[in-house]
């Protein structure tokens, strides 16, 4: 589903132009409680005292909850937040398009939501809730988005962002020792295989392989998700492929026989390896598991 | 040769328009006459075969049309349409070996034969020059003509013609008239045309059939036809015959 | 001009039309390169982008504008209707659902053509159906049917994208379907459309006499000897065919069935013996040609070349219908 969710962001995105662009974090305020913060969206946000019903709105920032803990005070997510398993018993409030009134009716005192271009975010805090943008995109915003949830939750969301920096940090390490960086094509989505989608700069995957001891093929690309030419991916002669939409069916030997790729190192070498979509495309707190994951496929004797 | 009508009820839906037509169509011009509404075009269409009779049958031969092919009817019987306004840029060359089609084969070109007819068909209505012209850029009575000159060019034995003139000036009318009229003496084609012109029809056609109300009036020589009685029994009281002229001819009463 | 001649030249232009598509692309390639490749003398990834990416895409626009361009002549001889074409019947949209349900049914790539035929004879049925009723036809009644089958077929796509939630996880397949484009296609489905593409054009060429008959309408075809009940069907199942095959290949690419054969009868004539080929020729250089076009327009970003079809068509649409709406009827 995130495939194609990214589809379709990049088509909104290019329909609607840029999101506003994000302003410094502001030092939060100096008491302890009620906290003001300032969320991904650079909207200063005045934290509910105390947290008993959460709606979640992003795959990502339902994994922070649950691994913060606050999982059982979730009483909604959208149709994208398939981990952990017990998120799937949540009440659903939508997709694409978040359905208002099923979150109004949820009655939250916190929002939790990654951006919308559309005005969700503004319907959604005239609602009543206390509304926290979060929405991170690279590796880098990882540890703030589980220290603001954390804050905002009142959990230990400092602790948890350490864990993760330190199991990254310890994938970088033993990477940045190996010299031979094959290059990689991380596919997002080829449902038409002359112009597949995949992850440039600015996206967490980027950073993974990097991270992981690779090299995006796709690194000069201008955008975090851009479509790449299959001319340019023959060019490019990737060693190793990556399919994060294996969960659609797509399968090595389908690869293998698209016009054009066969000649590819990846393919003659038979280095086509899926990954779950859910580790892999979703910067959330399992991003240290996605990072090892990776560096096994790239590296196989070193990471086993 | 003959195209026989045998009580033949025709017409759409659930409306008759024929009421049990007997009618022989044979060699010579003969004028089908009748106020709107007679069945003038829907008789045309039966004898051709396009509408098929509710009852009754037509004959061509003694054979019913409905077991022969269109191809292979249009090879004995050839229909002037009253539509010949194209969107296409035909030639009037090519309009005219369009009367060739039923004898031509598919991804064949023309024979000689079939050149042969064409050029014949544009020579009997002196449209010779204008065989290279785009139908689309002519004058009405141009268009007419080629059309008639893609009938001729079917080289049949009977011709329907449905109001062949009213695009075209009197000279015209009577000339494209008597040239049917002479090729139908010459080779023993029978025409049947279907004509407004009361005073045409009866300069013209050696034979009249009155259609009214889907049922033949009256059907002989003009000068047995066109007779004050008849005239105003079918056309109403608003036309004087001259009938002591031959052949008659019918005025307006002032 | 002579038909021979008219033909010859059409093919050159679309043989150069096809050299300017393989030489541009994504990758620079030297025009030296690019004849090695061909040949087979270039190295293995030039080889692969020219031979296996870029002509196969260039083969495939080519086959897409040739059959909408042939299609259109069909449409516009047997309705008499100048502003007929496979897009705006709705035939291409009848087309596109067959695409779409076979995509979403997880139908095997091969059985696009098959279901994309199905709807294309489907929906053009049913304008021929609409186009009879009370014996001529407006050129308005098409276009109004057109809009209402492509409206029906679009309502039933949406349907499908919203209730199947197979097809929601193939939603980018339906965007590329209805937006438009032409892509890299493997070497078994070029056979395929190929395959379709020739044995329709043959068959158009079969029926081409009959079809110029119907120039003063189908009652003097049928005068004239042709079976019209058999012609039209066959006429139908030939375009819905070709539809089907352009569809399958592209998706939704707008009025090059309307624009090719509006273009090409003043250069050859009104004959469908001749008008068949050449907008077969004339429609694949045309669609060569725009596919460049939305390849180089905003690159390295690639519109769907329905997008270029569209800003062209449209204006072009437009002056039909004004012509047509004062001169006929």
């Amino acid at each position: 589903m995130r495939a194609l969710f990214v589809a379709f962001a990049v088509l909104l995105s290019a329909a609607c132009g840029p999101a506003p662009a994000s302003i410094p974090a502001a030092t939060p305020s100096a008491s302890p409680s009620p906290a003001v913060v300032t969320d991904f969206q650079g909207r200063t946000v005045q934290l509910p005292r105390s947290v008993s019903r959460i709606v979640s709105i992003g795959a990502s920032n339902t994994e922070f909850l649950f691994a913060l803990g606050a999982g059982d005070r979730v009483v909604g997510v959208d149709d994208f937040s398939d981990e952990p398993p017990a998120a799937l018993q949540k009440e659903k409030v939508g997709g694409v398009k978040v359905n208002l009134e099923k979150v109004t009716s949820l009655r939250p005192d916190l929002v939790v939501t990654i951006k919308f271009s559309d005005g969700t975010v503004e319907r959604l805090a005239a609602g009543g809730a206390v509304v926290l943008v979060v929405d991170p995109q690279g590796l880098g915003d990882v540890a703030r988005s589980a220290t603001l949830i954390g804050q905002a939750v009142g959990a230990d969301g400092k602790k948890l962002a350490d864990d993760i920096t330190k199991r990254l940090q310890a994938v970088r390490e033993r990477s940045s020792a190996i010299a031979a960086k094959p290059r990689v094509f991380h596919e997002v989505d080829a449902t038409d295989p002359a112009k597949p989608f995949t992850v440039g700069p600015g996206s967490f995957v980027h950073d993974l392989i990097e991270l992981a001891g690779g090299v995006n093929v796709a690194a000069r690309a201008g955008s975090p998700y851009p479509q790449l030419s299959a001319e340019e991916l023959v060019r490019a002669d990737p060693e190793v492929i990556v399919l994060a939409d294996a969960d659609y069916g797509v399968t090595p030997e389908q690869v293998a026989s698209r016009p054009g790729w066969s000649g590819m190192a990846a393919v003659r070498s038979g280095r086509i390896h899926p990954i779950s979509a859910n580790l892999a495309s979703r910067p959330g707190p399992r991003v240290g598991e996605a990072a090892e994951a990776y560096a096994k496929l790239l590296h196989p004797t070193v990471f086993r | 040769m003959t195209l026989v009508a045998h009580a033949v009820t025709a017409g759409y839906g659930p409306r008759d328009v024929l009421h049990g037509v007997d009618l022989a169509i044979g060699p010579g011009l003969c004028a089908v006459i009748g106020p709107n509404g007679a069945g003038k075009s829907t008789l045309i269409r039966a004898l051709a075969g396009l509408l098929v009779p509710r009852s009754g049958r037509v004959e061509l031969d003694g054979v019913d049309l409905r077991a022969m092919s269109r191809g292979a009817i249009a090879q004995r019987v050839a229909v002037v349409p009253q539509v010949f306004d194209t969107l296409f840029p035909f030639t009037v060359r090519e309009v005219v070996m369009l009367g060739r089609t039923a004898r031509l084969r598919a991804l064949a070109g023309p024979r000689d034969a079939d050149r042969l007819a064409v050029e014949r068909a544009l020579g009997l209505l002196e449209l010779g020059d204008l065989a290279g012209r785009r139908i689309d850029a002519l004058s009405g009575g141009e268009r007419q003509r080629a059309v008639l000159a893609m009938a001729l060019a079917q080289e049949t034995d009977v011709l329907l013609l449905d109001e062949p003139t009213v695009h075209l000036d009197p000279a015209h009318q009577r000339a494209t008239l008597a040239l049917v009229r002479d090729l139908a003496r010459r080779s023993g084609i029978a025409a049947a045309a279907v004509l407004h012109d009361l005073n045409l029809a009866s300069a013209m056609a050696g034979r009249i059939v009155v259609l009214d109300g889907g049922r033949v009036a009256a059907d002989g020589p003009p000068a047995a036809v066109l007779t004050q009685r008849t005239v105003e029994r079918i056309f109403g009281p608003g036309l004087r015959v001259l009938d002591d002229r031959v052949p008659p001819a019918v005025l307006p009463r002032s | 001009m002579r038909p021979a001649a008219a033909l010859a030249g059409l093919g050159v232009a679309l043989a150069g039309s096809a050299l300017l598509g393989v030489l541009a692309g994504a990758v620079a390639v030297g025009p030296g390169d690019v004849v090695a490749a061909l040949a087979g003398g270039a190295d293995a990834p030039t080889t692969a982008i020219i031979r296996e990416l870029r002509l196969p895409r260039v083969i495939a626009a080519a086959l897409v504008g040739g059959a909408l361009g042939v299609a259109g002549a069909l449409l516009q001889g047997l309705l008499r209707n100048p502003l007929a074409d496979p897009y705006v019947t709705g035939t291409s949209a009848g087309a596109a659902l067959g695409s779409v349900a076979s995509v979403a049914a997880g139908a095997p790539a091969l059985v696009t053509p098959l279901a994309a035929f199905a709807g294309a004879l489907a929906s053009v049925a049913v304008i021929w159906r609409l186009a009879r009723i009370g014996g001529r036809t407006t050129v308005l009644t098409v276009l109004l049917a057109g809009i209402v089958i492509s409206s029906f077929a679009g309502a039933v796509v949406t349907l499908l994208i919203v209730a199947s939630d197979r097809l929601a996880l193939r939603l980018r397949a339906v965007l590329d379907i209805l937006v438009g484009g032409v892509t890299s296609r493997s070497a078994a489905e070029l056979a395929v459309a190929i395959a379709i593409v020739a044995g329709a054009t043959v068959w158009a060429l079969a029926l081409a006499r009959r079809l110029d008959a119907y120039a003063f309408g189908e009652e003097t075809a049928a005068t004239l000897g042709v079976d019209t009940d058999r012609t039209t069907a066959s006429v139908l199942v030939v375009t819905a065919l070709l539809t089907g095959a352009a569809v399958a290949l592209s998706g939704l690419v707008s009025f090059v069935g309307l624009v090719i054969p509006h273009a090409l009868r003043p250069v050859v004539g009104a004959r469908h013996a001749v008008l068949v080929p050449a907008c077969l020729l004339g429609g694949a250089t045309a669609l060569v040609l725009a596919d460049l076009g939305a390849r180089i327009a905003l690159a390295p970003a690639e519109l769907p070349v329905g997008v270029i079809t569209g800003l062209v068509g449209a204006p072009f649409f437009l002056l039909v219908l004004a012509r047509a709406s004062r001169g006929v009827r």
